[in-house]
């Protein structure tokens, strides 16, 4: 369908429909809207017939997915007519709480439950906002209309994130490096690819259902290389040209084993890219930071052109110095690069092997092939414009940053991408939404020292590593302070709160939470002990609930909500990495909900009414929706959500391209210019190579933990790569554990909601893997265990029973589980009791917690046996 | 009000046609941005020509330490992750931290964070 567009510039475009006549018919329609059954969002077409779903399939029309979708969208269908569905709200009957506990849900009506919440919530804006604590994932429309309660109503606690890992660092990176917000490979043009503790291109992650055709494509009629490096013998690895089974928690060892083979062995980097996009240049002291010239306090690099030194900005200046050292200032000082070679030479390969398990000469022989890959120097030409080419990209994602020490394995391996040039270039790894002209003009901004420090994202602000802030003594649940370089930190909250609160000097007790369907409980943090304190320990816990998963069982209220099929969403500006499209898609109700419920926002323009902030609410949507006259919500009016979306789309696509049309279209695409499209060489900012700023974060740091009596190690703020072992990897080389349990993910599965869906349910129960733990064969011997049978895996937290699939898919040192299982809720029947919940496995203490970002380690350390008897 | 920067007209925020005359800014300061400084509500002059860089220099003297500490970097630049509405519109889609300042509103905030799932 895309092909349609080319050769045309008009904006906007109203695209192709497949089947256009999908509205006319009254028994037979086809709607367009977006799948919600992953964080994807892919554009689908829903046919109805006499008022019910029968059926739903890819949206051609759509860049994000090309008219494809996978099993968890089709579901959706299943999901709504779900008989365990809540369509009224509820009560709590049974003060008591727990897991496994009864709440005696009552049905109330709805006036009951809006005056239980408003009361709550108005009691708490006048104390203090902070006593309200916001959890979000799992349902877009719910993120903005609790999000605004952020500015609004002043509590700083909205945890959109579900998993102790995810964001954790992936977006930090992305916005460090990049300033963008995600990551995906320019299948287009990329010829090599290696995927590091991810699925990209083969199962899950962002635009899912394109990238799997791209590379797919990029394999078949190119042959693009696929590496796979990952403790389980996943989806991705079984497509791969080669899998690399690792030792969990070694991802940092393996980058700077690539890094030491590129910088120090072959020699293979961009160095027109380093000198003049990074700091690889800016020469750096005896301390460790940069030196800098004394009256404009700007970073120096040595000008090889003229042996001149000269700050970043010189314009005279032309050839920096990425290697050497120079005297500066009465002080010997090293470009960032030198020393970042030297950090790489300290992991030869041989010593990679030792830590990693994946042989020295394989090690080497992926390295200087992905280097040479990498074509450094060449440019490819694209609607006549040159750019440069590096048709590689190391991807990693989900498995790196889900550790103690994890934003170290992915700055490793990210560094990989770096020094090759390769980001978002042709062929590259490519950042998503780094920059756009239209309909948003929205691009990354130089900060201090010349350095990225403005991310072109927008509305919803991720807090930056750089330059990060001062650390300070804690205020929040959250301890935000004492993690100043982190996105966010809420995956702390329920740790912090097992504890004593004066310890950390917060003086605020939180006392009401809203969540939505993202069951933290089951799969948001580790420990369940510790998570089911924390919801005990709130007065009043509501949540909007479709089905009554596990964190449902800890609430107070709970408030129906719609299913996807029933949400009105305008998805923002979207792109597909390297598309010459971009795009707008939106969610629409396709039938009618339940008589007796009625749609969140309502219920929350009523709350927010009561509570007396509904005004300060559509100010702050005037905002950050990007409405304009004629089209502001004004104070004292009250709107319905469609209206609101009516004016958001006629804000800034103008009055003929309102809420109806795009009913009506589902999608807007436009053309991109190339710049948007491969931002890389365009932003006006350099990124890093070295992170120097670590440096007076970590001495800020270390003053507030001694002021504090905390003996917290932080060696992690390093201003270049290292690799230190996580507590599980010192275990199992100690011979205190038979296996580290990782988990992994399901092409067909989601989050920890969706099992309990029939036709979900059904492919886990057929494919053995999903319900069961991979035990690699070795193990299973050593062990006297056969497939099939039940063994028990005790971690430090929990002992719990599986079905071991004995497979050589797995590293010998590692249990595999898979998805989010093991469910107990009993609002979740089908999926109850099945499989193993890897979470409550984890440990959850300081130990097992990034210093940097505050991921929590995701290596489980197990004991296996078989059930006897 | 249309925003100029959209519509194609000239916008003395990007331009710096108003350069020479003082301008007076309100400033509007939400959630906790509000309970850092103390207050709500501030008017600041500012020389002919200011920026928003300029804007976050002087709150960082008038809306105390905490405020400085949380919503400003060491430099005294606004954090990334504070987002700034001048007259209603966000900077991101003027000139950034180079926006100039005509005089109106200025309204600073913290956003919901995209976190991941």
């Amino acid at each position: 369908m895309i092909s349609l567009l080319k050769g045309r510039d008009t904006k906007p475009h109203i695209v192709y429909r497949p089947g256009g006549e999908r509205h006319k018919s009254t028994t037979s329609d086809w709607v367009p809207t977006t799948c919600r059954m992953c964080l994807v969002g892919c554009h689908v077409l829903v046919k109805v017939e006499n008022g019910r779903v029968v059926n739903v399939v890819g949206n051609p029309d759509s860049p994000k997915n090309r008219g494809r979708m996978c099993a968890k969208g089709k579901s959706g269908i299943m999901n709504h007519y779900n008989p365990n569905r809540v369509t009224k709200p509820l009560k709590r009957s049974n003060p008591e709480k727990g897991i496994g506990v009864d709440p005696r849900w009552q049905e109330i009506p709805w006036e009951e439950a809006i005056d239980i919440i408003a009361k709550k919530m108005k009691k708490i804006y006048v104390e203090d906002p902070r006593k309200l604590y916001l959890q979000t994932w799992g349902a877009r429309g719910l993120i903005q209309w609790l999000g605004v309660l952020v500015p609004v109503f002043g509590t700083p606690y909205h945890q959109e994130s579900l998993s102790g890992t995810c964001g954790k660092s992936i977006h930090s990176i992305q916005f460090l490096t990049a300033g963008g917000f995600w990551d995906e490979v320019d299948f287009e043009y990329c010829k090599y690819l290696i995927d590091v503790g991810t699925q990209q291109g083969v199962a899950t992650r962002e635009g899912f259902n394109h990238t799997i055709a791209d590379c797919a494509t990029a394999r078949m009629e190119r042959g693009m290389k696929l590496v796979v490096v990952d403790p389980v013998g996943n989806n991705a690895a079984a497509k791969a040209d080669e899998w690399l089974p690792i030792r969990p928690g070694t991802d940092a060892a393996f980058g700077l084993g690539m890094l030491n083979v590129l910088l120090n062995e072959v020699k293979i980097y961009d160095a027109d890219f380093l000198k003049h996009h990074t700091n690889a240049g800016y020469l750096v002291g005896p301390n460790w930071k940069y030196v800098r010239d004394p009256a404009t306090r700007k970073p120096l690099l040595y000008d090889q052109s003229d042996g001149e030194i000269k700050t970043y900005d010189d314009p005279t200046l032309k050839d920096p110095g990425l290697e050497g050292e120079y005297s500066v200032q009465g002080q010997k000082a090293k470009p960032a690069f030198d020393l970042l070679k030297a950090r790489a030479a300290e992991y030869p390969v041989e010593r990679v092997e030792g830590i990693t398990s994946i042989p020295a000469k394989t090690l080497r022989r992926i390295a200087r092939e992905f280097g040479e890959a990498a074509q450094i120097g060449s440019i490819i030409r694209i609607d006549g414009v040159e750019l440069p080419y590096r048709p590689v990209a190391l991807n990693w994602c989900r498995g790196p940053q889900g550790h103690k020490h994890g934003w170290h394995h992915c700055w490793a391996l990210h560094l990989v991408n770096l020094v090759l040039g390769a980001i978002n270039v042709p062929g590259g790894y490519q950042c998503t939404r780094t920059a756009s002209n239209w309909p948003i003009k929205s691009w990354p901004e130089a900060g201090e020292d010349g350095m990225l420090g403005y991310s072109s994202v927008k509305y919803r602000h991720h807090a930056q590593p750089f330059p990060g802030r001062p650390a300070a003594r804690p205020t929040r649940h959250d301890l935000f302070e004492l993690f100043p370089v982190a996105a966010h930190t809420r995956s702390v909250v329920p740790l912090v709160n097992s504890g004593d609160l004066k310890k950390w000097g917060i003086d605020h007790k939180i006392e009401m939470i809203i969540h939505t369907p993202g069951n933290q409980l089951a799969g948001g943090f580790a420990d369940l002990e510790s998570v089911v304190n924390f919801y005990k320990g709130v007065d009043l816990v509501v949540g909007f609930a479709i089905e009554l998963n596990e964190t449902h069982e800890m609430d107070d209220i709970v408030l129906p909500m719609p299913t996807y099929l029933e949400e009105n969403l305008l998805n923002v500006p979207d792109s597909v990495a390297g598309e010459w499209v971009g795009f707008r898609q939106i969610q629409q109700q396709v039938v009618a909900m339940p008589e007796e419920m009625r749609r969140p926002s309502e219920v929350l323009t009523e709350i927010y009414d009561r509570v007396g902030i509904l005004d300060e609410v559509y100010h702050v949507f005037n905002l950050t929706l990007g409405l304009k006259p004629p089209y502001l919500l004004e104070p004292g009016k009250r709107y319905v959500e469609e209206e609101i979306l009516d004016r958001e789309a006629k804000s800034l696509h103008g009055q003929d391209f309102g809420w109806e049309w795009f009913k009506e279209h589902g999608i807007m695409v436009w053309r991109r210019d190339m710049d948007e499209r491969y931002p890389g060489r365009f932003i006006k900012a350099r990124v890093p190579v070295y992170l120097e700023h670590f440096v007076q974060r970590r001495e800020e740091l270390d003053g507030v933990l001694r002021e504090m009596r905390l003996d917290w190690d932080t060696s992690d703020y390093d201003p270049l790569p290292e690799w230190m072992p996580c507590k599980a990897f010192e275990q199992i080389q100690r011979g205190e554990i038979d296996a580290i349990g990782v988990h992994y993910k399901l092409p067909y599965t989601y989050g920890a909601q969706g099992n309990a869906n029939p036709w979900i349910n059904e492919l886990c129960d057929k494919l053995p893997h999903s319900y069961g733990v991979l035990i690699n064969t070795k193990l299973a011997q050593k062990k006297g265990i056969k497939d099939g049978d039940a063994i028990w895996l005790e971690s430090p937290v929990k002992k719990v029973k599986g079905v071991a699939r004995v497979t050589q898919m797995v590293h010998p040192e590692v249990v595999g589980i898979a998805g989010h299982a093991g469910h107990w809720a009993a609002g979740k029947p089908l999926s109850k009791g099945k499989g193993v919940n890897f979470n409550g496995l984890l440990p959850y203490d300081v130990d097992h917690i990034d210093l940097l970002s505050t991921a929590n380690d995701f290596c489980a350390p197990v004991k296996v046996r078989k059930v006897e008897g | 009000m249309a925003n100029p920067s959209e519509t194609g007209e000239r916008d003395p925020r990007l331009d710096g046609s108003t350069r020479s005359q003082p301008v007076r800014v309100k400033v509007v300061l939400m959630g906790e941005l509000k309970r850092w400084a103390g207050r709500q509500e501030l008017t600041v002059e500012l020389p002919g020509g200011s920026t928003v860089q300029t804007l976050a220099k002087k709150l960082s003297d008038l809306c105390g330490e905490t405020f400085a500490q949380n919503a400003l970097t060491k430099e005294r630049s606004i954090q990334p992750h504070v987002a700034v509405f001048i007259d209603g519109v966000q900077m991101g889609r003027l000139a950034g931290t180079q926006t100039i300042l005509t005089g109106g509103k200025v309204e600073l905030m913290l956003l919901p964070m995209y976190e991941g799932g």
